[in-house]
Order: structure tokens, then sequence, then C-alpha cells
């Protein structure tokens, strides 16, 4: 089975998704991470991964600085639904799936996209559920 | 109730309309009481129809198992309706564009769709008209002369407020817990003024008998409804002669002990406290050091494990406690056997039985109780010879009683054993349904099914 994983999460929130990464490995699927954070490839069991660039925060420029990106680029969840758009890579990554899931909440928005692309596939909301729906 | 408009006695025999929202195959923990409850009026010789949820609901979002299906009396009639649940959907093809993109709105605009069923219990309300027009079509096929309805969820009730206010049928509430009263802090959680204690107190009122799960919990409605006193009774839930592990031979244990849990961990579980005690018991009892915990269960309530009792359990196999994970109710006699020691691990409070405590007795093994020395489950307890309770949670008496059950299970003698096993034979389940079942079939008063 061919699993996608969508993230927004960075290095010090990502321990639970990697564990989910390995528990599908283990199985015998085959994972692809379209994450916005890059990470060593190597320390993931995963056939491949899209790295999509760190968000903009504006956190370097203060509260109005961080209000303005609210409003554009937008939130992480926006920012990673726009670029998996735009990304040939995380669209094909998505386009031959047969599970995808979203590691947490802002990547739902990205996710909700894909749903709608490709309602063939079950698009599940949390790790959790997702590991559940593989069992 | 309307007088008149219902015909009493029936002459033939008497038909019970049992509503419950968590049936067989839900592996919810109160489902063992939903599936004895009508097996014990059809045992009585009534016709019994069960109203519940569609087994999909199960499979998708508490996790099901469906051995217990095979335990329904094949004399009762089971009618499940369609039920929704979209809070706990997760595959977001089902969610609409607004969920998706406004998460807190939609929120809102659920709860205000909750509140248009003139109910107020979010999440479940909206079952209520499923619920009522298949109570409608039941009673229209063949009359009820009695309606049971058991909680939780609360909406499960409307089953029979609307039979009782449409045809005049009595009714019975299965309260168990009770839904005004936090059986963990003992507060009142709703105000009689609220819209939930004003619905509480019109079921009630009309209702023939209200059930509890245990004296603390019905001795605090009779003080809140002091008219109602000798309407409310206590049924407990005991164990289930088919379903129960065999009592354990009365011989010692042998070394190395396995001590055991089964049951749901949830976030009110002390299992840190437990896992403490337990270290320090093995750094000064060669018995217990040796001993391994093994516990057995759902992490959470719901299909998908919590992921801070996951974290919990994973954490604690540094010290000799394994999890393995959940066990179904029909394996769990052989579950049972591997076990030498039980540990009750509670959420603390004065009204908390718990059902696992019943199930603990019909053992006859060493039980060492890791909650509230006040839990109402040290009443059902008290007495038993083989119980070992902490005297707090504090790690020193946990690590005390984990020694003391471990010297009984290794050098308890025959007759104290024996006397264990008689002990638990008092809390079988049928022996506190049968009372009620007597009284409401002589009250509907079938002639036949009391001949």
């Amino acid at each position: 089975m061919k699993v996608v994983v969508l993230t927004t999460l960075r290095h010090e929130r990502i321990g639970e998704c990697q564990e989910a990464v390995r528990r599908w490995a283990d199985a015998g699927d085959e994972v692809r991470l379209i994450t916005m954070h890059p990470y060593d490839a190597s320390a993931w069991p995963v056939a491949g991964m899209v790295v999509l660039g760190p968000p903009t925060t504006g956190a370097r420029f203060g509260t109005l600085s961080r209000a303005l990106v609210r409003v554009y680029p937008g939130s992480p969840g926006r920012q990673l639904r726009r670029r998996v758009r735009a990304s040939a890579e995380a669209r094909a990554a998505l386009e031959g799936a047969d599970l995808v899931a979203s590691a947490d909440t802002p990547a739902v928005l990205a996710l909700w996209w894909s749903s709608r692309r490709h309602p063939s596939a079950p698009h599940i909301a949390g790790l959790g559920s997702a590991l559940q729906q593989r069992r | 109730m309307r007088p008149g408009r219902y015909p009493a006695p029936v002459s033939r025999r008497p038909h019970l309309l049992y509503v419950a929202w968590g049936y067989p195959p839900c592996r919810a923990g109160g489902v063992y009481r939903a599936l004895a409850t009508p097996n014990a009026f059809a045992a009585a010789g009534w016709d019994v129809t069960v109203l519940t949820v569609d087994r999909e609901t199960f499979h998708r979002y508490t996790g099901a198992d469906e051995a217990l299906e095979e335990l329904i009396d094949p004399r009762i009639t089971v009618v499940r309706t369609p039920f929704e649940w979209p809070a706990l959907e997760t595959d977001v093809r089902s969610w609409s564009w607004l969920r998706a993109h406004a998460p807190r709105v939609w929120r809102r605009y659920r709860k205000q769709r909750d509140r248009m069923h003139r109910f107020p219990e979010t999440g479940y309300a909206g079952w209520r008209g499923d619920l009522e027009a298949a109570a409608s079509r039941i009673h229209a096929a063949t009359p009820v002369d009695l309606v049971l309805a058991s909680a939780n969820p609360a909406t499960a009730w409307l089953a029979a407020w609307h039979l009782h206010r449409t045809a005049g049928v009595p009714y019975v509430l299965d309260q168990r817990d009770g839904w005004t009263l936090d059986v963990f802090s003992g507060d009142r959680v709703h105000s009689r003024s609220s819209r939930i204690g004003a619905w509480e107190h019109r079921l009630l009122g009309s209702a023939r008998e209200v059930w509890f799960v245990n004296e603390p919990i019905r001795a605090w409605y009779a003080r809140e409804y002091p008219e109602l006193a000798d309407r409310l009774h206590v049924v407990m839930n005991g164990w289930d002669a088919e379903l129960a592990p065999s009592a354990a031979p009365p011989a010692p244990a042998r070394r190395p002990l396995t001590f055991g849990y089964i049951g749901t961990i949830s976030g009110k579980v002390p299992l840190g406290e437990f896992v403490a005690g337990w270290d320090r018991a093995r750094t000064t009892d060669d018995v217990v050091a040796e001993a391994r915990t093994v516990l057995r269960g759902y992490l959470g309530f719901y299909a998908t494990p919590n992921a801070a009792q996951r974290q919990l359990v994973e954490a604690a196999e540094a010290s000799g406690v394994t999890f393995g994970g959940p066990v179904s109710k029909t394996e769990i006699a052989a579950v049972y056997a591997g076990f030498d020691v039980l540990l009750l691990i509670l959420g603390s409070g004065l009204y908390v039985t718990s059902g696992k405590v019943f199930e603990y007795l019909a053992t006859g093994l060493p039980v060492v109780s890791v909650h509230d020395p006040t839990n109402a489950a040290s009443d059902v307890l008290a007495g038993y010879p083989l119980w070992f309770p902490a005297a707090s949670l504090e790690p020193d008496d946990i690590a005390e009683a984990l020694r003391l059950a471990a010297d009984a299970a290794l050098h308890a003698d025959h007759e104290t054993r024996t006397a264990a096993r008689e002990f638990g034979e008092r809390y079988r389940r049928d022996r506190q349904l049968d009372p009620r079942v007597e009284a409401l079939t002589a009250s509907v008063g079938s002639a036949e099914v009391r001949a």
C-alpha cells in the first residue's frame, strides 16, 4: 500500500509522526512524506520525501509582522496547501497514494484539497486514525 | 402518565422495549450491562425488542467486539437505527468546506444544530428523530408494555419519554452513573434550573423505576429528589456467568508471579502512580522484583488509541510492565488464567465502582486496589479475604499492597482461597438483576409470565 503523510511539524514535534511512518514501513507499506521542514531521509524508512520549505511566520519582525503573515501568505496550513498545489512532485505523490494522512491540524487544509482531487483514496486526519484505517 | 390510556394488566407475554446506544458489537465498558439486561428479561419470559444504533457506528468510532453479538439471546429482536457522529469522523472526504477551513465555526454550528433537537446532549441529540420514529414503529407493530432505557447517552431515554407521552407506556431509566452528578468529584455538574437539570427532573418524575450502579449514587439522587426515593434502586453490575473467568483453583501460585490489569486505560486511571509504586516494590521485595505486570485493554474510549496513554504505557515498559492490547470478552477467561494477582487501578471518586471489580471477584485471586480508599469499589471489596488495598496512591503504600498480595498469592491457605471464591459468587450479575426483573414482571401483571 502506498501511504502519503502531510505535515507542517517542526523537528521537536515530529517524533510521533516518525513512529507512525515506522509502523507503516514495518507492515510493508511504501511511505512518502510531504513536509515543510527538511528531515534526514536516511533516518526515516520512507520511499520518498518532498520538502516544500519552512513556512513564513514573520516571527523575526514582531507581533505586527506575524499578524500580517496570517493574511498573506497565510497560516502554515494555507502555505502548505499552496505549495503542494504548486509542486509537481507532491501532486504526483498524492496521485498514486492508496492512503493519505495528515500528521497535524494545519496540514488538514492540504489534505482536504487532495481529497477533492482523489476521492477514491481515504484521506485521514490524524496519524492514530490513519494507522487504524490501515489495520 | 395520562390515566386510562394504557390497558394494564396485560394478558399476553409482556413486551419490553430495551433502548441502549452501546449494545453489541460495541466494545465499551458498559456494554455488558446492556447485553445482560434484555437477556434477563427474555429468560424471564418477556418478548424483548432492543433498540440501538447500527453496527457501523461501533466499527468506525468506538471499536467493536463482534463475538459479543453471539451472546444476545436468540429470542430478542434487535432494531438498529442510523447514527451520525460527525465530530469523530476523521476521513476528510466527508468533511464540508466549512469544517476543513473554519473548524471552530463548524463546531459552533454543530452545537447549535444539536440544540435544535430540543435535547441538551451535544453529539447524541441528533439521534432523537430516528429513535422516536423507531420506537413508535415498534409499538405500532407489537404494543410495548414497558420501556427500559439505558444511559449513556441520555438521549436513549427519549424513546421511553416519547412512548410514555404518546401512548402512556410506563418506563424504567437505567441511569447507571447519573447525569447531573460528576462521579469523580461528587459535585452536581448541572444545576436543577439548567436545561439538563430540568430534563432530568422531568424524566425521573414520570419513571416507574430508576436504576443506579451503586448505593452512593442512589443515595445522592435520593437526597436530591426525596419525593422519588422509593423508586430509586441499585442494580449493581455483577459478573456475567457466561463471560466470566473461571475461578482460580484454590492452590498457591508459582514464581515468577504475573500481576494483571484488564480494563480501559483512560486518563482517569492512575497508571503513573501505579508504576511508581511498582518500581518501589521491585527494589524492596524479591518476589515482586522477579514478577511482571501485564496490562490489557483499550487505550482511551475510542477506536483510535489515546496518544497520551500510549506514551505512558510505553514508558512503563522499562519497569517490567507490558501492554498486551485489547482482549475480546470471549477470550477473557484465558487471559485471567495467566494472572496470579489482579490490579484494580481506578480513577478516584466516592461514586466510582467500575464493572471490572465484579469480574475480578469471580476469579478468587488476590486483588490489589490502586485507587482512592473512599472509592465505591471499596464497598464491594470490603470483606473479600484476598483484598489488598493501597492505603493511598503514594509509592510506598502501593508497594506495600503489592508485596502483601504477592505473599498471599504464594502462601494463602486453602480456607482463605475457598472463602474468596464463595465471596465472589454473591456478585453474579443475574443475582443483581433478578429482583428488579421479578418486581417489574409483577407490576406489569402478566399472568402467563408469573405462572
